[in-house]
């Protein structure tokens, strides 16, 4: 049923974009100004540059794929092992910063808002939302972004306009931050904050135009790598290093301090609402892709069944996590150093072995008498 | 079957979405104690006098009888450790839990406030429940006494009232409006130093004892021009005894001084945050004197033309600072008999202004470099702006050069408008002195 669903360019576009966004109002601006110094806008800025490069370069080389998703290229690399080696691999990839993502999110509202609520209530209720969205399919939930993305990016530059009287250049100096070794050797690390660009890999077999992923790729990198420089580049200009990396929230911490007027204050509470939407569109969309890639992977008939067990697993690996710091070194420590590899590396790797195969078995077909 | 089934699941989500949602964290208003300002005094054996001005929310509500303005607010004292320790304490003992995202000052004595108020501020800008947009105070005295002679007069509203008040330098430019958010990032701020918006209780029973007071305040010139004297001395009679006026200096987290409502009145200046205020100066003619020998004045409006500019250039390893300050203003009123208003006498006047308010700012900087050595001007981001990189800045170590620093101040007073006159025909013009 589910490869009968197509999607546009746009919903595509805003999956991506909400899927490598989100982190914004986790805690992207934090990190990387403890990475970079007052340089993190410029670490992100040249990332984008990295990333759109390489994928330009990805979708030269998948160009001939197009319509296949990675598994398939797998498939063609490798043989079955390959997808299934492929599949393997992303699977645990997702299932990795799902539960990260899944606690932090849960942990973050628990810190702002239901402060005596149990954390497990909370993922709880977060779960419930992951079950419908997977359940209902990437039809609904392709859509369900074209309605609430332009509504978070218009919330998201409303939140920066309003700092607008506190932005002081002068707080990005000194202008390299912790210097140029910073900037570069974090900046490979950092290439993970757009590991979720491996979404658009698997969205491939559901474009309505197949050859169009290229576009939405250079698009959504574009948007991706706009909207973090600037969400570090105004949060730098508000707060300053080393003050930067002491706060939890980096933009609830920037709407927080919104004030027009007497009246026109404690936005922050928007911002929950906000903040929870674009939450329940990333997590429903990971346990659709964890659902998806398994069943591609084992080539099982139906998807569906396999949403409860693996949300009881997400949730039982989202507590594991001791505390709050747990959960943010478990992203920041491990996750971050290892992702980018197997989401820009990995698939190049794919892509060009699948290319030669594919090649020599041409030729070989044309040599045939 | 199966449409049944997801109508059932539809229906158990959307209750299960009803009942669940703030049921851990449902808070009824009424449950709730809303401080509206906070005080903190030091204490025996290292505890905190915690001082909590509630608001009386039926009072506030439908507006208290006249008279009994006071009934609005209610304050208990605890002694703690912690802030947080003490507001324990006063939830075991009052029916409603304490809450903070309505308090709208912080008052800190000025004897806990010279031993360093990181730990507090520390607090203030973890919890939550504290806005950014709280104003902090110090007092001279004891913050508790301070809020127990806040009696809002004009405003029933202890919130609000506060909050007016706290805001109010924007048009008079005697004080500084400090709140959390700035003083923390200031205080943590590698070229900046923190202040905070200085109080006290006023003494001053009765209109009689204003005569000792403005004696008491006389400068070397003989005068005493308002704004001159700190929240203490302000020569003022009034219900409410509780006063603002001048700022508190902190060089990292400690405060090191005070400088009087004018001085802040140059500090605005320089920083670029001064309002529309009232500004009064001696008349310019020379012995503008009147009748009975005393000194003529003139009041402007005075606000920022433009932002201050400030460059930093280091010469023989000193920083010299260059400060532009434009103004402009308004002439409101002449006590004299001498007219500014148009050609010559204007250009005399703004060029008086110019010369009087630039010897002004050049000594309250020298205030801030000798006696406080503290940069609260944000005169270091213009040193820190020629870095590429932390570690050499940090290295530089602004704070410690800013004791070197000299300045170059040049202040420029243009007066667009005359009041609603254009000249003014003294009456001794016509009917000669009256003796």
């Amino acid at each position: 049923m589910d490869q009968k669903t197509t999607i546009g360019n746009f919903e595509a576009a805003c999956l991506l974009l909400n899927l490598i966004l989100s982190k914004i109002i986790l805690d992207f601006p934090r990190t990387v100004s403890e990475d970079a110094g007052s340089a993190a806008w410029i670490m992100i800025l040249l990332d984008s540059v990295v990333v759109y490069l390489l994928f330009l370069l990805i979708s030269r080389l998948y160009r001939k794929f197009a319509g296949n998703d990675l598994l398939d290229v797998g498939e063609i690399a490798l043989g079955e092992i390959g997808r299934i080696i492929a599949g393997i691999i992303f699977l645990i990839q997702f299932m990795y910063i799902t539960h990260v993502v899944l606690r932090q999110f849960a942990e973050d509202i628990k810190v702002i808002s239901l402060t005596s609520t149990p954390v497990s209530i909370v993922i709880l209720l977060f779960s419930i939302g992951m079950i419908v969205g997977a359940y209902l399919g990437l039809e609904a939930i392709s859509r369900l972004h074209v309605l609430a993305i332009p509504l978070l990016a218009a919330a998201f530059t409303l939140i920066l306009l309003f700092n607008i009287p506190r932005y002081d250049i002068s707080r990005l100096s000194p202008w390299l931050g912790l210097g140029v070794k910073a900037i570069l050797q974090k900046g490979i690390i950092n290439l993970s904050y757009f590991s979720e660009l491996i979404a658009l890999f698997f969205l491939m077999p559901f474009l309505k135009k197949k050859n169009s992923f290229a576009e939405i790729g250079r698009y959504g990198i574009f948007f991706s790598g706009l909207f973090l420089v600037l969400s570090s580049l105004c949060y730098l200009m508000v707060y300053q290093y080393p003050t930067s990396t002491e706060f939890f929230l980096p933009m609830y911490q920037l709407a927080r301090t919104i004030k027009i007027g007497r009246f026109f204050s404690r936005i922050e509470a928007a911002f929950i609402l906000i903040w929870a939407s674009s939450a329940f569109l990333y997590l429903s969309s990971s346990l659709y892709f964890i659902t998806y890639i398994f069943q591609r992977t084992f080539n099982l008939k139906y998807r569906k069944p396999l949403i409860v067990p693996f949300i009881i697993l997400i949730f039982t690996l989202s507590l594991l996590p001791e505390n709050l710091y747990s959960t943010l070194r478990v992203e920041m420590h491990i996750y971050r150093i290892f992702s980018w590899i197997f989401t820009l590396v990995f698939p190049l790797i794919l892509v060009i072995i699948a290319s030669v195969r594919t090649g020599s078995k041409k030729r070989r077909e044309e040599a045939k008498p | 079957m199966i449409i049944r089934m997801k109508t059932i699941l539809i229906f158990l989500i959307i209750i299960s979405m009803i009942f669940l949602s703030g049921c851990f964290d449902a808070f009824e208003p009424d449950e709730l104690a809303y401080v509206v300002a906070l005080g903190l005094d030091d204490g025996a054996d290292g505890n905190l006098i915690i001082t909590l001005l509630l608001a009386v929310p039926i009072a506030v509500g439908v507006g208290p009888e006249p008279g009994e303005i006071e009934n609005a607010t209610n304050i208990i004292t605890v002694a703690a450790p912690t802030i947080l320790g003490g507001i324990n304490i006063v939830n075991s003992l009052i029916s409603k839990r304490i809450n903070f995202t309505h308090a709208k000052l912080i008052v800190i004595s000025k004897e806990l406030a010279e031993q360093g108020v990181e730990r507090f501020i520390n607090t203030f800008a973890r919890f939550r429940e504290f806005r950014p947009d709280t104003h902090i105070g110090i007092t001279r005295g004891s913050a508790e006494e301070f809020l127990k002679e806040s009696k809002p007069v004009l405003e029933f509203n202890p919130s609000k009232h506060f909050e007016l008040i706290m805001e109010s330098f924007e048009y008079t430019g005697f004080s500084n409006g400090s709140t959390i958010a700035e003083f923390y990032s200031r205080m943590e701020c590698t070229c900046n130093e923190a202040l905070a918006i200085l109080l006290d209780i006023s003494q001053i029973e009765d209109s009689k004892d204003l005569t000792e007071v403005m004696y008491n305040l006389k400068n070397s010139e003989g005068e005493v021009l308002e704004g001159d004297y700190t929240a203490t001395d302000m020569p003022i009679v009034y219900e409410n005894k509780v006063r603002q006026m001048g700022t508190a200096v902190f060089k990292a987290d400690k405060m090191v001084g005070e400088l009087t409502g004018r001085e802040t009145f140059y500090y605005l200046m320089v920083s670029g945050k001064l309002g529309q205020a009232y500004y009064t100066l001696p008349d310019p003619g020379e012995g503008a004197k009147n009748i009975t020998g005393k000194r003529e004045y003139i009041t402007l409006r005075l606000g920022q033309a433009r932002k201050p500019e400030i460059n930093v250039k280091i010469k023989e390893n000193r920083p010299v600072v260059n400060v532009q300050v434009s103004l402009e203003g308004d002439i409101l009123s002449i006590t004299g008999n001498s007219d500014y208003s148009t050609g010559e006498g204007l250009k005399k006047l703004e060029n008086y202004a110019s010369g009087y308010v630039k010897e002004r700012v050049i000594s309250f900087l020298e205030k801030t470099r000798d006696e406080f050595k503290s940069d609260i001007c944000f005169i270091g981001k213009s040193v820190k702006k020629t870095f590429l990189l932390w570690d050499d800045w940090i290295n530089y170590n602004w704070a410690e050069e800013y004791e070197n620093a000299d300045f170059v101040v040049d202040v420029e007073v243009k007066i667009r408008r005359s009041g609603i006159m254009v000249k003014q025909v003294p009456a001794n013009q016509l009917k000669g002195d009256i003796r």
